[in-house]
């Protein structure tokens, strides 16, 4: 079992009685320290606030551990309301003592400080780790009609993903590479030329992050001439899989059943009732637009 | 300890009030959050773990299975306690002091979470042109703007449903009011981009004004050639005498209304609000009913919106 070395020397805490009105810790104070109360009251005053109580310290409570332990700023006043008697756990005091502790104890203490650093530090951040594919699903939003505003646009974005202005900015700029997005005028307002396009493009980023396959872009040559027959046919042409795979033999289309199961897996078509398939339109118009912007959707577009 | 790869340590959950130090091999961890859905991560030698189930008492964040055949110290709550006995009894207060921090924070984080979402969900209900829309899809479409889970986006929906913007199925959704949704998005924009209070937000004598007009058009109301409902002026005086304890609508307690255009002059006038002539000289008033009738429904809303979303969940 792992335990402490109390060999070492150990610097006690000081014990202090205060007057009311003294101030025991202030914001501007170099010297960090936590100031536990065990008789009294203390106030915490808000400088940003003219001073006012924010809140009130009950003997047992303890403040500044932020202070010591994280270096956190400390933002307010704290001064004893009534006589007091506090402990003065500084910086020397501090260090002497976590010295002293088991290893596994330190390491359990600074475990669920970074902890709660980190979730408070989740709490200010943007809530999305691809600003790109963010921002063109939400373009995909708007009409091709609607003529935006870049600025209001940069603004509601960056509210609702917390994203910063800038990395939203630079996000906005690939998309206008990549002709997604189109400026207006002198490029205070921008249009949406192809919504679908902006889908297709998202969820392109998004299978490149998680290095999944984009099926789009992995089609052989004989998977495009499929897709380009089956964008030729009425969209509720229904039939089971044999009666499918006629027909495309018909139109001298060669397919095994191998690639009549891929094609269901590019979902080209939907199980309408029983083992009778229906063309999906939305999915082949999907791989269409796909394949003809593929240099924009990988940003070699000129 | 040793564990055999593929032995499970701990369970999500359990009280084991333990704080586990891994020496070697390799242990992977799930939890299955209620707001953030799975995560998995992996222990090495020199990770630590339960910190919280040791000093809190919390239950285990995750479960833990060994990948590889793993050596564990296992530091329990009688060693913490042992330990503590030697230690200031201000290092306890300490303790418990970070660890009510973690827990203040996890909340926050929770709430914050599910704040700052919501106008994502109201952003995506609002622009979908169909009027059911699958969860499947909404979780799908808020992923690009929030890692809210499932059940934190159901959270929000109980939220509009209790509003009554929206209703929930089994596997979908319904948006009842599509331009009250509108609204609220855009009053919660206008409050985050201009900080400051939308236009679409009355004062309260402008919301008893416009119930004033609500009530007697739902009575004596007849509808226009251009779909506005009119109503005679007196009537609106009258109305408002009644609902608004004996108060007397004068042109100046109308101009807000009449300069937002929520309330229009009828027979129409191109002549300025301040040079109009007095009230009861004016004939008719005219509104948009749908509009009011949503905009007095915002207004309910909005003021117990922010309340609901940190204390209703």
């Amino acid at each position: 079992m792992v335990t402490g070395n109390s060999q070492k020397r150990l610097i006690p805490p000081t014990q202090l009685r205060v007057k009311a009105g003294f101030v025991v810790s202030n914001p501007q104070d170099e010297d960090k320290k936590i100031i536990l109360l065990n008789e009294g009251e203390l106030v915490a005053l808000d400088p940003k606030a003219n001073n006012k109580i924010a809140f009130r310290i009950r003997p047992g409570n303890l403040v500044g551990v932020g202070a010591l332990l994280e270096r956190e700023p400390i933002r307010y006043i704290f001064q004893a309301a009534v006589d007091s008697t506090i402990t003065v756990i500084n910086d020397e005091c501090m260090e002497s003592e976590l010295k002293s502790l088991p290893v596994w104890l330190l390491a359990a203490i600074k475990a669920i400080s970074a902890k709660t650093r980190k979730i408070n530090e989740s709490i200010h951040a943007a809530k999305t780790d691809n600003p790109l594919a963010s921002l063109a699903s939400f373009c995909k939003f708007y009409s091709p009609k609607e003529l935006l505003q870049k600025q209001m646009l940069l603004q509601e974005f960056a509210w609702l993903t917390k994203t910063p202005l800038p990395t939203a900015n630079e996000a906005l700029k690939a998309l206008i590479r990549r002709k997604m997005v189109i400026p207006q005028g002198d490029g205070a307002t921008l249009t949406i030329p192809d919504k679908q396009l902006l889908e297709i493009f998202s969820d392109y980023l998004k299978a490149q992050k998680n290095d999944t396959p984009w099926y789009p872009f992995k089609l052989t040559i004989l998977q495009k001439r499929y897709l380009v027959w089956l964008s030729t046919l009425e969209p509720d042409t229904t039939k089971d899989g044999s009666a499918w795979i006629n027909l495309f033999k018909e139109h001298h289309l060669e397919i095994t059943v191998s690639d009549w199961l891929q094609m269901q897996q590019f979902e080209w078509f939907y199980e309408k009732e029983n083992l009778l398939f229906t063309l999906n339109t939305n999915k082949i118009n999907y791989y269409l637009t796909a394949l003809r912007y593929e240099s924009n959707i990988k940003g070699t577009v000129k | 300890m040793n564990l055999e790869e593929g032995k499970i340590l701990c369970l999500q959950g359990d009280h084991s009030q333990s704080f586990y130090i891994v020496k070697k091999g390799l242990l992977s961890a799930t939890s299955k959050d209620e707001q953030n859905g799975i995560q998995i991560q992996n222990f090495g030698p020199g990770s630590t773990f339960g910190e919280l189930c040791l000093i809190a008492g919390e239950p285990m964040e995750y479960t833990v299975r060994a990948e590889q055949e793993s050596e564990i110290e296992i530091i329990p709550q009688s060693v913490l306690q042992d330990t503590m006995a030697r230690q200031p009894i201000w290092l306890k207060s300490i303790l418990a002091f970070l660890a009510q921090r973690n827990s203040i924070a996890q909340e926050n984080k929770r709430k914050s979470d599910l704040i700052t979402t919501f106008p994502s969900l109201l952003f995506i209900l609002s622009k979908f042109q169909n009027k059911q829309i699958y969860l499947k899809e909404i979780q799908r479409e808020l992923k690009n703007f929030s890692e809210l889970s499932t059940l934190g986006i159901y959270k929000l929906l109980i939220i509009l449903q209790d509003f009554k913007l929206v209703r929930l199925l089994s596997e979908s959704v319904t948006v009842e009011n599509k331009t009250l949704l509108k609204l609220l998005y855009e009053t919660l924009r206008h409050r985050a981009i201009y900080k400051s209070t939308s236009p679409n937000i009355l004062s309260l004598t402008d919301q008893a004004i416009l119930t004033s007009f609500v009530k007697a058009a739902c009575d004596k109301g007849k509808l226009q050639p251009d779909g506005l409902i009119a109503i005679n002026t007196e009537e609106l005086i009258e109305q408002t005498k009644k609902s608004m304890h004996g108060m007397s609508l004068t042109l100046r307690s109308l101009e807000t209304l009449l300069q937002k255009r929520l309330l229009l002059v009828s027979p129409q006038t191109t002549v300025k609000i301040s040079e109009l002539p007095g009230l009861e000289l004016i004939p008719k008033i005219s509104a948009d009913f749908d509009r009011l009738l949503n905009l007095l429904e915002l207004n309910r809303i909005y003021p117990l919106l922010d309340k609901k979303l940190i204390s209703g969940l």
